[in-house]
């Protein structure tokens, strides 16, 4: 136990790790680690929770705003191309 | 010429064939206009900017070797031009003080010195979603494209550098850097709305 905690990430290391490239691109051992530490630390689960709803809304956000108007802006477009 | 669609080629597209134009049309205007969007665009600024990409497009052919995909390749005309197009509207954020406001949050030891604060919910609710897209609006153009290529439309790091002509080490550091300001900006809308 006193081995595991001395190489526990501490909470500026998870946070740095989860707004980089994310758990996914650590090693397993250092991803094990990370998330033992985000089950006890409430800060860091509140840190990791708000990571992935900003991700989340972005995509709501962005994934789709075009809307109903595409068809016609297609046509436009085509339109355009075949002229050019 | 490299294919560029199980459906077309660069010399279908070359032909001016209404039905190729239009596969092609339809295959990449719904990501180009979102991203153009993303990126900050008005509608009718993107509309005009999806549609000269197009354009440059044609009138380029030759130049796309297929080394990316088109996907990107048009991505990255679109990119440039909407960024231009911004730049009259607005200088592009310079480096900012990010890593020093999350930097203060933490003492010595890496401790939580001033934890986080604000929203958490599992689901989404209108209003925190509300706050996400207006915190968007203070990232620069370069973040804004690199978080929708990366997060909306999954393409990998190196064809998103291949985009925005930057290294996978600057590309790293603008997505770390906009993490951080969408959650200092979420926050500060969390403690303002209490």
């Amino acid at each position: 136990m006193k081995l595991m905690m001395a190489f526990m990430p501490n909470c500026r290391e998870v946070a740095k790790t989860l707004c980089g490239d994310g758990l996914a691109a650590e090693p397993w051992h250092r991803r094990l680690l990370i998330r033992i530490h985000l089950s006890q630390c409430e800060f860091c689960g509140r840190f990791a929770r708000q990571m992935d709803r900003i991700c989340e809304a972005l995509k709501a956000a962005w994934a789709d705003p075009a809307g109903q108007d595409v068809e016609d802006f297609k046509r436009r477009v085509v339109e355009k191309l075949r002229s050019s | 010429m490299a294919a560029t669609s199980s459906r077309w080629s660069v010399e279908d597209i070359r032909s001016r064939k209404s039905e190729m134009l239009t596969a092609m049309v339809n295959e990449h205007l719904p990501t180009l206009l979102a991203g153009a969007l993303a990126i900050g665009l008005s509608r009718s600024d993107a509309e005009e900017v999806v549609q000269e990409t197009f354009v440059a497009f044609l009138s380029s052919l030759d130049r796309f070797e297929g080394r990316s995909s088109l996907r990107t390749y048009l991505f990255g005309i679109l990119y440039h031009k909407a960024s231009n197009l911004r730049a009259k509207a607005r200088r592009e954020e310079g480096s900012d003080d990010i890593e020093a406001v999350v930097e203060a949050r933490f003492d010595a030891g890496g401790m939580w010195s001033r934890p986080p604060r604000g929203p958490e919910a599992e689901s989404l609710d209108a209003e925190i979603r509300g706050w996400v897209e207006k915190c968007a609006e203070g990232l620069s153009d370069s973040q804004r494209t690199a978080f929708f290529l990366k997060e909306v439309e999954g393409e990998k790091p190196q064809a998103i550098c291949n985009v925005l002509g930057v290294n996978p080490t600057n590309l790293r550091v603008m997505l770390h850097r906009a993490r951080l300001k969408l959650r200092e900006c979420l926050e500060r809308n969390w403690e303002k709305s209490r």
